[in-house]
Parts: C-alpha cells; structure tokens; sequence
C-alpha cells in the first residue's frame, strides 16, 4: 500500500490554489513517486496554522502576500512549531529580499506566479529527496 | 721564645700563597685560551659575514636578472600582444567605416580572426606560464583517437609549409592503436609549438613528424625534424627557460612569446614523457617529444561529432543568458539565433536570479562578474531554493582554484571568455535537443489548465465588480487590493494584455497616483471582452 502524505496550499485566491493543486497532481502522477498525497487548502494564515495544527503536513505551500499576515511569519511559525514540515514559497515577488528571507528560514523551493510547471517538479523532487528512506 | 715565629704559620702561608700563585696562573691560562677562542671566532664570523654577503650578492644578481628578463619579457609581450590587436582593431574599425570593398570584407574579416587567436594563444601561454610558476600547472587523462588529431595538425601545417616553400612529411608508424590515454589538448599544444618553431626557423627544405607507438615501453614518440638555422650548444642550453629565446634578437625578427618550448617542456614531464633536442648550427633540428601512455586501444571509441559545422536551426530549447556586457550579450545572442534556440537576456545576477525562478530553461549561462548581484551570489541563491537545472559560468577566470569555486557554489561547469565555438555547442548539444521539427508532448500538460481556467473565468464577473466598486468609491486601498490579484492571475492563464494592464494601474495605485482609477476602468472593459471571447471559444 501506498503511504499517504499530507500537503497544504496556503493562498488567499481560489483559482490560485486550484492551478497550484492542479499542477501538483499532474507532477505527482509520475510514477516515481510512491506515495499517495492528500492537499488541504488554506485562503489564510490562520486557516494554514489551524490545520497544521489538525493534521500532520509533510510539505506546505506558502503564498508571501496574504491578508491577513505575510507568508515569510507562517513559514518561521512552522520551522518553530512544526520542524518536521517542510516548505515552498510561493509569491508574485521574487525580491532579493523576500528570497534571502525564506532563506534564512529554510526552504525546499521558491515557486514564482505565473507559475511554471519546472519549479513545482523541482520542488516535489526536492521533497522526495528529503524524505525518502 | 716569644720571637720565634710558630714553623707552622709559616708553612701554612707558603702554602696559600702557592695556591694562589697556581690559581693565579690557572686562570690567566684560561683567560689566554679563551682570548684565542675569541679571536678565532672573530675571525670565523667575519669569514661568514663575507661569505653570506657574497651569496647574498649573487641571489641579488640573479634576482636582478630574473627581473630584467621578466621586464625584457614584459616590454616584448607588450608589443606582441598589441601587434595582432592594432590588425583586430584597425580592420574593424576600416570594415565600419566602409573604407574596405565589399569584394574585400571576407578576407579582412578572415585577418581579423587569424589576429584575434594568436592573440588568444599569447594570453593562453602567459597563463601557462603563471600557472607553472605558481605550481597549479594540471593534465588531464582522457581515452581518445589519436590520428585525428595527427591529421588535424597536417591539414593546418601543410599549406603554411607550401605557403613557405617548404615540404611537410607527416609519418606514422604503422601499428599506431586507435586511442590512447593521455591529455589530448596539451599533446597537440606541445606538437603546434614544436611544428610551428620549426617552420618559424626553416627558409628552405622539410619539416618532418614522426609518430610512433612502443607498446612495451608504454610510451608515444613524436619527432619534429627541419632542415633550418639550427642552434649552438649554447643556445640549446637556454632554450627551456622562462623569458628567453636563445637570442632576444631572434623574438623581434621571429615573434613569438618565447614561452612556448618553456611551458611544452613543462607538459611534457607531467605527461610522464620529455622533449630533447638535437642541433647544430645551420643543419637543422630535431625535437624529440615522449608522452608516458599507459593503456593503448585497437578500437576506437571516439564518435566525436563535428559540432563546429552544425546547421542552423539545430537544436530546440531554451536558455537564460545573464551578461552585463552587451557586446557578450550579443556574441551569444548570435551563437544562440543561428541554433535556432529561444533565449532571454538579463543584465545581472540579481535579475537572473528571478528570471530563472520564473522560467522554464534548459540551461543558465552565467557570467561571474556582474553589477548589484556577481554570478556566484545569484547561483548560491538559486541552488539555496532548490533550483536543480544546469548552470554553466561563462567567464574569464579559468584557473583551477577558480573553476573549482564554482563547482563548488553549484555551477555545472564553465566556459571561457573568449568563447570557443566548439566547446560552447558541445555544451549546448548536451542540454537541449535536437530539432526534429514534431510538436507532440504538450496538449497532456494542459488538461490540469482546463479546470481551474473554468473556476478563474467564472469568478471574473465578480473581480470586475469589485473592480468598479472601487473606482466609483475612489477607493484606492480596495482598489490596490483587487489588482494585486488579477495582475498575478491573468499571466497564469495566458491572458498578457490583461495581466499587463492590470500590472500598470497596481503600480500606479501603489504610488496613489489617480490615472489607476482610469486604467481600471479600461480593465473592467477589456475583462468584458476576454469574458465575450471565451463564452464564444466555449461555443464554438
């Protein structure tokens, strides 16, 4: 049996996260990937906490502008409280700053809107690595 | 009684007294001895003092001369090296000036090139040397065909030789294997310097190669023979060192570095062989170079392609080029549109690091020393975000400790300014794809698109109202709000006019300038468009 694993996609725009989970899908119909993935949504980062909180998120997708905090407070939040998850950054901007940020935190990937299929392969591959035995 | 002085007393004062007599005498013998000591070593000391000074003499002189031969050098590389740059420059400046026939362009153009790489080659030879001062001198070992290469030298030989006069007999040994192990670039350095002092220094006659293969002393022999101004005993016993041809004059009438034989001998030894020559004056010289080879094929292994002769529109894919310079930028823009590749350009590591995030590119090509944000940072960075495709540094600093560096940052590997064609292709050969001309592998891709394009249109009326909400208000925070998220959406599903549109009245409303109220208007009109569009795709 396949192990199931827990993602999250926090954005505060619905067909954001609909592209983001549909692209995630698609990438992870590979074969190669031998885990099942069940992708919960967030529109906010209380939302995001709350079901981390719930359930156990190997790998979460932060959007960086939000309405109700940023993006970079949910991922230090995360490293704090949840070390074993693991994150992606997602945002319109890929300032210096916002990158060298998310960096100092720790990241798998920085997924820039448009998105591009590539840098979500990456990141799905990158997680694999991670956490494969 | 009372005058008669005790005979012991006086027997006990002799006794002192020639004690202290013996002391006395004792110590002004050490005194003595130690006084010749003193002398002696006085004498050594300064014996020493004359000696040290007369080496320090000598290593002054020899520093002295060391020196004056680097100056000598020096003055002498700075006129070989402005010699073919005075032709680089003067016949390109004479081709824009439109000074020089159309009929005559090609050969100008052909002078150009032949100018820009001895240039190439003195630089390559100054590095060389540096590098073997240095200690970081390094070969590599490779399997490779042999013959070729050989071939190679005779096709670039013979027609100099004709040119001049001279014949060119190239011979080789019959059971020659088909590859060898050996460092294929530094064989053909070593042969390019020996052949080409040898028709340097040949007015009439033959030039001759041999090659041979001895299997048991597992060793590759070539030996250069010309009939030329041969050389003295004495001129042979310079000829190997650094800065000096066996005759300075001989550098202003012949050219040439002078380091050539210098680094070729170099080689030599780290490729386990030699270089030893035999020469008289006047009846010519024989070079002859051993490269150690420990392992010889009879097959060949090398299905080595001509990449310097690929077609136009070759290869399909598409590249990042972070330059600053423009005219690198377009040096590789031209290599790029003639392989029929798709590229973009950004100017800096900083903007190359977010078209890289942004993009889909079969490979970066990086240059290191760029304004706001240097190579290096940029591929830190992208490596730190799990950036996994090729990167490749495209730069001027080739020694080793520098390639190693970026290895290590997460560059795949390099190329060197300037560019060589062959090995830059090759690299590109290896990333991308040939073009077959078939388009078959996207429509799957898009299936995911098709759910939430449905979901994005549906919700596009509201995003409208909103949108207009905002502007009869004059309401600028809403308004910043709801095109921040339209201008992040529209690229995603293809819509560039909108997303453009929407970009510039964010921009402006960041700004609370009031023409973001205008634009949006204009917005929510070209939204109802896009939405009449799409309910007309979806019928028909």
């Amino acid at each position: 049996m396949k192990k199931t694993v827990n993602f999250l996609i926090l954005d505060d725009v619905d067909a954001t996260r609909e592209l983001l989970r549909g692209l995630l899908t698609s990438v992870l119909a590979s074969p190669k990937y031998k885990f099942e993935v069940m992708i919960y949504q967030a529109a906010t980062a209380e939302q995001a906490m709350h079901l981390l909180k719930k359930h156990k998120i190997s790998l979460a997708f932060l959007d960086i502008e939000l309405p109700d905090d940023s993006g970079l407070n949910v991922l230090r939040n995360i490293k704090n409280d949840f070390p074993d998850t693991h994150s992606v950054m997602v945002s319109g901007s890929s300032s210096k700053k916002n990158v060298l940020a998310a960096l100092e935190v720790g990241i798998l990937g920085f997924i820039l809107k448009p998105f591009n299929r590539v840098r979500v392969e990456e990141a799905v591959e990158n997680f694999y690595k991670k956490t494969k035995p | 009684m009372t005058e008669m002085v005790p005979k012991s007393r006086l027997l006990r004062e002799k006794t002192a007294r020639k004690e202290a007599e013996k002391l006395l005498e004792q110590k002004s013998l050490e005194l003595f001895n130690k006084n010749t000591a003193l002398e002696a070593l006085t004498q050594n000391l300064e014996k020493l003092v004359e000696e040290r000074t007369a080496e320090l003499v000598s290593a002054r002189d020899a520093a002295m001369a060391a020196s004056r031969a680097k100056s000598a050098f020096l003055a002498n590389m700075s006129h070989e090296i402005r010699t073919p740059l005075t032709a680089v420059i003067g016949f390109a400046e004479n081709i824009q000036a439109g000074i020089i026939s159309e009929a005559e362009i090609s050969d100008t153009i052909d002078t150009i090139i032949a100018n820009s790489k001895h240039l190439f080659t003195i630089l390559n030879e100054i590095l060389d040397i540096s590098k073997i001062e240095s200690g970081q001198l390094e070969v590599e070992q490779i399997r490779f065909a042999l013959e070729p290469i050989i071939i190679d030298l005779d096709s670039i030989f013979k027609p100099i030789c004709q040119a001049k006069g001279l014949y060119f007999d190239l011979n080789i040994d019959s059971n020659l294997p088909k590859d060898v192990i050996t460092d294929p670039t530094r064989v053909r350095q070593i042969l390019m310097n020996l052949i080409g002092n040898a028709v340097k220094f040949t007015e009439n006659g033959r030039i001759s190669l041999n090659v041979k293969a001895d299997q048991v002393a597992q060793q590759l022999t070539f030996q250069v023979i010309d009939t030329g101004i041969g050389m003295s005993e004495e001129q042979i016993s310079k000829l190997f060192n650094a800065f000096s041809q066996a005759d300075n004059s001989i550098t202003r009438r012949y050219g040439g570095s002078g380091l050539g034989l210098t680094i070729a001998k170099e080689l030599s030894a780290l490729l386990n062989g030699d270089i030893r020559v035999e020469s008289h004056p006047g009846q010519g010289s024989t070079f002859t170079f051993t490269v150690g080879c420990e392992a010889f094929f009879d097959t060949s292994l090398n299905h080595m392609t001509s990449v310097e002769s690929m077609a136009p529109n070759s290869l399909k894919g598409s590249v990042l080029v972070v330059e600053d310079n423009e005219v690198n930028q377009e040096l590789i823009a031209q290599h790029l549109k003639y392989l029929g590749i798709d590229f973009a350009i950004e100017g800096n590591g900083e903007l190359g690091f977010q078209a890289a995030l942004a993009g889909e590119y079969d490979i970066i090509l990086m240059d290191i020393q760029m304004p706001v944000m240097d190579g290096k940072e940029a591929v830190k960075i992208l490596r730190s975000v799990g950036y996994n495709k090729p990167i490749y540094a495209v730069t001027a600093n080739v020694m080793s400790q520098d390639i190693t560096e970026y290895r290590q940052i997460g560059f795949n590997g390099h190329i060197g300014k300037p560019i060589n064609k062959k090995h830059f292709y090759s690299i590109l050969c290896k990333y991308l794809q040939a073009n077959t001309n078939d388009e078959s592998s996207a429509s799957e891709q898009f299936d995911y698109m098709a759910e939430a394009r449905k979901k994005f249109f549906a919700s596009l009326p509201g995003y409208k109202d909103t949108l207009l909400d905002a502007c009869v208000s004059q309401n600028n925070h809403a308004l910043n709000a709801i095109l921040h998220q339209l201008k992040g959406l529209c690229g995603n599903f293809n819509l560039n006019e909108l997303d453009a549109l929407a970009k510039q009245a964010y921009h402006l409303s960041e700004t609370g300038n009031l023409d973001a109220f205008a634009l949006s208007e204009q917005l929510a009109a070209m939204i109802d468009a896009t939405l009449t569009e799409f309910a007309n795709e979806k019928n028909g």
